[in-house]
């Protein structure tokens, strides 16, 4: 199973594909993570890869090949799109981060509904903190894990607020499963 | 014990098991991680050194004593040590010595995507190259006794895409310790003419044992598969060719120097087209051709991914990406380097600079940076600019690279009657690998409290008079300063000091008087990501502005509170 995560450095991509990973390896599959370090993390645009699998050979997930799309910011959404497969999952948070020096699509939000985004509220988070925790929360009725393993990695994670991921993480989760269960 | 680790943190691992006492390095992207995993170990004395150079030598001086030691650095870090390194291989070692270069193909965070594989031809040291941590962590603990073994150093090659990968690796988690005795050899250890020529034959020598070894190492694997489509290939490119191709015969090259030369013509043989795959430089597949064998190569530049080998062997389309506006890294609010950007952007000065984060202002709005070459290049290419061109012109280096290979260039410059300006941005850490600690921090690599070395104790040790410190969140002290120093004929020194924005407490953030703001666009020239436009007026994101108060002084209707 391909997962591809991004969005603006400091949303905490980079957590949310760690813990997706430690879900994965608690749970017996062969995985694989991939990200970039160093000047990617200024405020730029952020991708992390994570595959699971019974063997996993390339760190990257390939163009047109990813299971679910999960985006914590609409236009880097659309930049990543490419990444997705035809039948593939795409999320991503209402979030718009502004650009420096060009403009910013405003109809965005239809855009990606039109390309079958399901756009997720995050406007009720109260701290932005946690957008990764809600979002990871969102996606994870859609990924084979048992949620004492989820709740066990948001422990081996996360060093601060651990209670608070959790119980927001649960929060996605059932709203999560409002949409994909139904 | 199953583990999630990274290429850089499997390195640590298999390090540590093999025994190493001793580790040295600069930091540098995508290399740092494996020094500052090192450093969580009690049994192995880890330095952050003030460059390659000195890191290599204090680790050939570890080796010396007897100790199993390891340099590791970024791939451009391994030219400022290419110096002791080539002679280094015709001393050999006593204690096993591992030299790890990452390459950064892609430039991910590099001003350049070279391939160090050369230096191990040049060198005449053995070369190895990991395809995942799993390998990476196994190699790293067997190259110690191979080291030792054939009395040589060896450099073990791994890429962006191998340190910051993370894998299930099963780790022995078991330490082995070792120690030889020192005993003095100058025949083998000092390297005077004489002495080198025998050396040299040694050396000779001891590449042919290498090339024997290479064909019966067992890292050096022939998969066969379909015999109609066969692939030589290394490192992380394995695991693209093996997706790509499952049918494929594969010959997986993990020493790639000296090559597995019988292993490669039985492999050619045995299949009906060859493709050598790698990352950067067509470095096995032109050793291949060497050979006289008709093998196709797929490399040259940039990272290799299944789409790319899929399209270069069967002309598959690569997906069409959407247009979508560029989101590049920007300097953080409330980083102290934006005001002296915005400044010397203002005074229209030629500006050359160095590498950090501070690479970032030669992007618009900030726009002013003019020249970036290696570390410690801007003071050195000031200094003859200025004396042969009258354009106003500055060089801007921040303060781990100043430590690094600034001090040489302030002292050439005071030798060589210099009129230079040079402008120190201390932000007292090494902010763009992650906050690693410099001379001028007061501390070490595992957090010992150390000597500090100010940069301006420094500065006027190597002669120069002019040494002014500035604030650098204060706009017009930055200006008077930088327009006085500039037109003085001396060399002078402006040190520009102020933490980096996020190894200190955020500040209160500023908000935007909608009644005051006109909607000028001035604030944005700081090019700060909290700023935004919202309609026709600004919005500043509480969130993320730090309250430097740039924005404030900059507002030409004073509307930010």
């Amino acid at each position: 199973m391909n997962v591809v995560i991004c969005g603006v450095g400091g949303q905490g991509i980079l957590k949310t594909g760690e813990l997706i990973s430690i879900c994965a390896m608690l749970s017996n599959f062969d995985v694989k993570k991939s990200e970039v370090h160093g000047m990617a993390q200024r405020g730029g645009s952020v991708i992390t890869f994570v595959r699971f699998s019974h063997k996993v050979y390339s760190p990257t997930v390939p163009m047109g090949k990813s299971d679910i799309l999960l985006s914590f910011e609409m236009l880097e959404a659309l930049r990543y799109l490419k990444y997705l497969k035809k039948e593939g999952i795409a999320i991503s948070s209402n979030m718009k981060i502004k650009l420096a020096d060009s403009n910013y699509p405003e109809d965005i939000e239809q855009d990606l509904q039109k390309k079958g985004f399901t756009i997720v509220d995050c406007t009720n988070i109260k701290n932005m903190y946690f957008l990764n925790t809600y979002m990871t929360g969102f996606v994870s009725p859609l990924l084979p894990f048992e949620e004492n393993i989820w709740l066990s990695s948001i422990g081996k994670v996360f060093t601060k607020s651990i209670e608070e991921n959790k119980n927001i993480f649960l929060k996605g989760r059932r709203d999560g499963d409002n949409v994909y269960r139904r | 014990m199953r583990s999630f680790l990274s290429g850089n943190e499997s390195i640590a691992y298999g390090s540590y098991e093999a025994g190493i006492r001793y580790a040295s390095s600069y930091p540098g992207t995508p290399s740092t991680e494996i020094l500052e995993t090192l450093s969580t170990f009690k049994e192995i004395e880890t330095e952050w050194a003030v460059n390659e150079k000195v890191a290599l030598e204090c680790v050939i001086g570890a080796s010396l004593s007897g100790v199993r030691s390891l340099y590791t650095s970024k791939h451009v870090g391994l030219n400022v040590a290419a110096d002791p390194l080539m002679t280094l291989s015709y001393t050999g070692v006593n204690g096993g010595l591992v030299i790890v270069s990452a390459d950064d193909p892609n430039m991910h965070s590099s001003q350049n995507e070279q391939d160090n594989r050369w230096y191990a031809l040049s060198a005449k040291i053995p070369l190895f190259e990991p395809s995942d941590s799993q390998e990476a962590y196994e190699l790293t603990k067997l190259l110690f006794d191979l080291s030792e073994e054939f009395d040589t150093p060896i450099l073990l090659r791994i890429t962006t895409r191998l340190s910051h990968s993370k894998c299930v690796v099963n780790l022995k988690g078991k330490r082995t310790e070792f120690k030889k005795l020192y005993k003095k050899d100058s025949q083998k250890y000092a390297a005077i003419p004489a002495y080198a020529r025998k050396m040299k034959i040694r050396m000779m020598e001891r590449l042919d044992k290498l090339r024997d070894f290479s064909d019966n190492f067992s890292y050096n694997k022939t998969e066969m598969r379909s015999k109609k489509l066969g692939i030589i290939t290394c490192g992380v490119s394995y695991n693209y060719a093996r997706e790509a191709f499952e049918d494929a015969s594969i010959l997986k090259i993990t020493m790639s120097f000296p090559l597995p030369r019988k292993k490669i013509e039985q492999f050619c043989r045995s299949v009906d087209k060859v493709y050598v795959v790698e990352e950067v430089d067509p470095f096995i597949g032109e050793q291949i051709k060497a050979m006289g064998l008709n093998v196709q190569t797929i490399s040259g530049s940039f990272e290799m991914n299944v789409e790319r080998l899929k399209k270069e062997i069967l002309n598959e389309e690569i997906p069409k990406s959407i247009d979508v506006p560029a989101r590049p890294p920007v300097l953080c609010p409330g980083c102290p380097h934006r005001g002296i950007f915005y400044i010397l952007h203002k005074l229209k000065l030629t500006v050359l600079g160095d590498i950090g984060c501070y690479s970032l202002a030669v992007l618009p709005p900030l726009d002013s940076m003019d020249f970036i070459l290696c570390m410690g290049a801007g003071i050195n290419a000031l200094h003859a600019f200025s004396k042969l061109n009258d354009k106003k012109a500055v060089a801007v280096i921040g303060d781990s690279t100043f430590y690094h290979s600034g001090i040489t260039g302030v002292l050439n410059s005071v030798y060589n009657k210099g009129t230079d300006t040079i402008i120190i941005l201390d932000n007292m850490t090494t902010a763009m690998t992650g906050h690693q600690p410099h001379p001028g921090t007061g501390k070490d690599a595992k957090g010992r409290e150390t000597q500090k070395i100010p940069i301006e104790d420094i500065v006027e040790a190597c002669g120069v008079e002019h040494i002014r410190i500035v604030n650098p969140f204060d706009l017009k002290e930055l200006k008077k300063t930088t327009s006085e120093e500039i037109e003085r004929n001396d060399i002078s020194v402006i040190i520009a000091r102020a933490p980096c924005a996020l190894i200190v407490e955020k500040k209160e953030s500023l908000h935007v008087n909608a009644e005051k703001c006109t909607g000028c666009n001035v604030c944005l020239s700081l090019g700060c990501p909290a700023i935004q436009k919202k309609g026709d007026k600004m919005d500043i994101i509480s969130s993320l502005c730090n309250g430097c108060n740039l924005c404030k002084q900059v507002c030409p209707f004073g509307a930010i509170e």
